[in-house]
């Protein structure tokens, strides 16, 4: 795809990779007007000579740069088309050229400059952060729909694919996929908040007990009183749940499915709101604290894909520390430390989803692990995993001191890591012992025993 | 319908990017007002399938093609604010990373598909979309893509692309049949999502503001067809102003409050286009944004 080929070209090293992506923009802007007000040939060719200048500078491959700038030739020349018609011949060749220079200078911009640096350059541009903000939702989303888009064709083609299906069915598929799209990016959402995206301006976040939120002496890692909650379409997925954990105690939490686990998890770090109240490390979970409290509590999402959304994986551990406030080099050097202690650093440069599902699963836990948080909390985090990878897993989550919710159905995993275990049935917990006690009590061995 | 650089002329472009961006600035500031994150994924997967769309070109007519544009389709979704904030985002992208529509031209493309093509969306979908509701997607669509379609070629005529009648009836022709297209996907498009989720294309439409879309689309229509007539005919209506001899008032009555700056200018033509369009484009927004005021006024009082 045409916008990888440029994501490689724009991380090359070249002195104007380096430069300063603001200049780059302005110099840019600049060229173009030269372009665009050019009155003679004389003046275009000089415009052409910065432009191969910048080309050769950049190290970009050319023949490769002038075969995807000559594909604005045929939008251009139309309208090239029409003005040799009326017989101004020269006026049309006049007007392919300034086309053809123009696409080249955008492509410099683009093939030296990462999408991240052009958009920081725009912001300091004075354009509107929220426009800055959807263009980058947009330019992940869009690997979103077509990563969905591809699973569905697979699964179309292996039952006999849409061939010869009408408008109608076509514009089923289409609605299907964006609803597929849409639950997708908002899993996606959920994990960029709980890393800290969008929680307002971390940097300047509240200590803990800060903003109106009173450390008391020995404070419960999670503390969660009465707390109910209500989806859109009527169901209580929470009905009065009472939990607390101590600082460095790892739980495990069972449950049939659709009993209200995941929804109480989405509650600890304020992804959901419902009525009573939530409290991690002595933070209050509230809206004016939600920075605050994701810096105390990371949350390992069950479907790792849905977790790991930057382009390359160290740019993804980083994700979290920048939004913490740390600069780029700090971000870089703990996602580092977070990679190593998960056993991934080998695999930093790599992208995500070129990763096997138990190296996806680390490389989401050190995602999580590179905020240092205090309280982990896994959401099944053996889904998807064969069994050395689970014992891997086991051995990793051991050797974390953080206090541990761990959501899971695997009875002989939860055996190994915590000793404690509640047990979730209808939006309550039913009951809260000693993980053997209740995994007896509910038959939840999968042996029966 | 994407202008790539180079075509558009320095007096026609410069005014544009000097309007639109700013325009869009406000939608993005109107649209962060209120906006619930909760909506960022719908808003990042409506623009993610509308640049999507965007991709895909369709057979029009006899060697032409075309594709979907989306405005109307965003608008619908997620309401006309929003959608001028995404669309935009959009045409930024395309215009950055894949070079499709110029950079100095995204002010024009940013007018066209994103402030003209979402507002004539958005007026016949408020008029008409508490009586019928499907009739009020399709009108949003096709009027959509006719408008900003228009308004490019109005833009590509100023710019001194050369149009023949022959050329401008054919163009128009295109138009029409993408407009149509367009208008029968937004339908099918919006039927088939509200089917599994409903609750993304509820009705948000006031319906006590319906006299005023309603006026509001009738002065966006004469506006585009008024452009489409100077296209169309560039003399007739020089030689309409003459017949009845209005055309020698209009002259003076324009020409007299720059006459005296322009000879003062002595630089080229083209600034004194731009200066002149300028002038032009900000008396016609400050018209609209003051019977805006006024309308708005009458209707709380």
């Amino acid at each position: 795809m045409h916008h990888v080929v440029l994501d490689t070209w724009s991380r090359g090293r070249s002195p104007l990779h380096g430069a300063d992506a603001r200049l780059k923009v302005l110099a840019a802007l600049g060229l173009l007007v030269a372009i665009a007000l050019a009155p003679d040939p004389v003046a275009l060719g000089c415009c052409a000579a910065a432009v191969l200048t910048g080309i050769a500078a950049a190290r970009l491959p050319a023949a490769k740069v002038l075969l995807r700038a000559s594909y604005v030739l045929p939008f251009a020349g139309t309208f090239a088309l029409v003005t040799a018609l009326a017989g101004d011949a020269n006026r049309a060749v006049w007007l392919l050229g300034k086309s053809f220079l123009s696409a080249l200078v955008a492509l410099l911009l683009a093939g030296t400059t990462p999408l991240p640096a052009l958009l920081h350059a725009l912001e300091h541009l004075y354009v509107p952060r929220f426009l800055i903000d959807v263009i980058q939702y947009l330019y992940r989303y869009l690997f979103v729909v077509s990563e969905q888009a591809q699973h569905m064709r697979l699964a179309a083609a292996c039952r006999g694919s849409f061939g010869g299906a009408g408008f109608r069915a076509a514009a089923g598929a289409v609605a299907v996929l964006f609803a597929r799209s849409c639950s997708r990016a908002e899993a996606i959402h959920d994990a960029m908040l709980s890393r800290g995206a969008g929680a307002g301006d971390t940097t300047a976040a509240p200590p803990a007990g800060a903003a109106g939120a009173p450390i008391r002496r020995r404070a419960l890692a999670v503390e969660a009183r009465n707390l109910r909650y209500r989806y859109e379409d009527g169901t209580l997925a929470l009905d009065g749940v009472d939990f607390e954990l101590h600082t460095g105690e790892a739980v495990a939490v069972f449950g049939a499915n659709g009993s209200g686990k995941t929804t109480f998890a989405h509650h600890l770090n304020g992804l959901l709101k419902g009525e009573g109240r939530v409290a991690v490390c002595g933070i209050e979970v509230e809206r004016r604290n939600l920075a605050a409290v994701r810096r105390k509590i990371g949350i390992v999402f069950q479907d790792s894909d849905a977790q790991l959304f930057m382009p390359s994986v160290i740019e993804d551990v980083a994700f979290g520390p920048r939004n913490l406030g740390a600069g780029g080099e700090e971000a870089v050097k703990r996602a580092c430390t977070a990679l190593r202690l998960v056993g991934m650093e080998h695999a930093a440069a790599r992208a995500p989803y070129h990763l096997s599902a138990g190296e996806k699963k680390r490389v989401a836990l050190a995602g999580v692990l590179a905020m240092d948080p205090e309280v982990l909390v896994l959401d099944e985090p053996t889904t998807f995993l064969d069994p050395p990878a689970v014992r891997g897993l086991a051995a990793l989550l051991g050797s974390l001191p953080q206090a541990k919710i761990i959501i899971t159905h695997d009875a002989l995993f939860a055996r190994t890591l915590a000793r404690r275990a509640v047990f979730f049935e209808h939006g309550k917990i039913a009951a809260d012992g000693p993980v053997d006690d209740i995994i007896g009590r509910f038959a939840w061995d999968p042996r029966g025993e | 319908m994407h202008i790539p650089d180079g075509v558009l002329a320095p007096s026609v472009w410069l005014p544009l990017d000097a309007i639109a961006l700013p325009a869009a600035g406000y939608a993005a500031r109107r649209a962060r007002r209120g906006f619930d994150d909760s909506r960022v994924p719908l808003l990042g997967v409506m623009g993610a399938f509308v640049f999507a769309a965007q991709m895909i070109n369709f057979p029009v007519a006899a060697g032409t093609s075309d594709h979907l544009v989306g405005g109307a389709l965003l608008t619908v979704m997620l309401g006309p604010a929003p959608a001028s904030v995404v669309m935009t985002a959009i045409l930024a992208i395309q215009a950055l990373i894949f070079q499709d529509g110029g950079i100095l031209a995204l002010g024009a493309n940013v007018l066209n598909m994103a402030l003209i093509g979402v507002l004539a969306a958005w007026l016949p979908y408020r008029a008409l979309a508490g009586t019928a509701r499907r009739a009020a997607v399709f009108a949003a669509g096709t009027l959509s893509v006719f408008c900003a379609a228009l308004a490019a070629l109005i833009e590509l005529r100023l710019s001194g692309v050369p149009m023949p009648q022959s050329a401008v009836f054919a163009a128009l022709g295109v138009f029409a049949v993408t407009a149509l297209i367009e208008g029968s996907v937004t339908v099918a498009v919006v039927a088939g999502i509200g089917r599994l989720s409903p609750k993304l294309v509820e009705n948000r439409t006031e319906p006590r503001r319906r006299a005023l879309a309603v006026v509001a689309l009738a002065a966006l229509l004469l506006a585009t067809a008024g452009g489409l007539a100077a296209c169309a005919w560039p003399d007739g209506l020089d030689s309409l102003l003459e017949s009845t001899g209005a055309a020698g008032h209009a002259r003076t009555l324009i020409a007299a409050p720059l006459a005296d700056y322009q000879a003062r200018i002595s630089g080229a033509l083209w600034l004194r286009k731009v200066i002149a369009g300028a002038a032009g484009v900000a008396l016609a927004a400050a018209a609209v944004f003051a019977l805006g005021r006024l309308a708005a006024r009458r209707r709380s009082a």
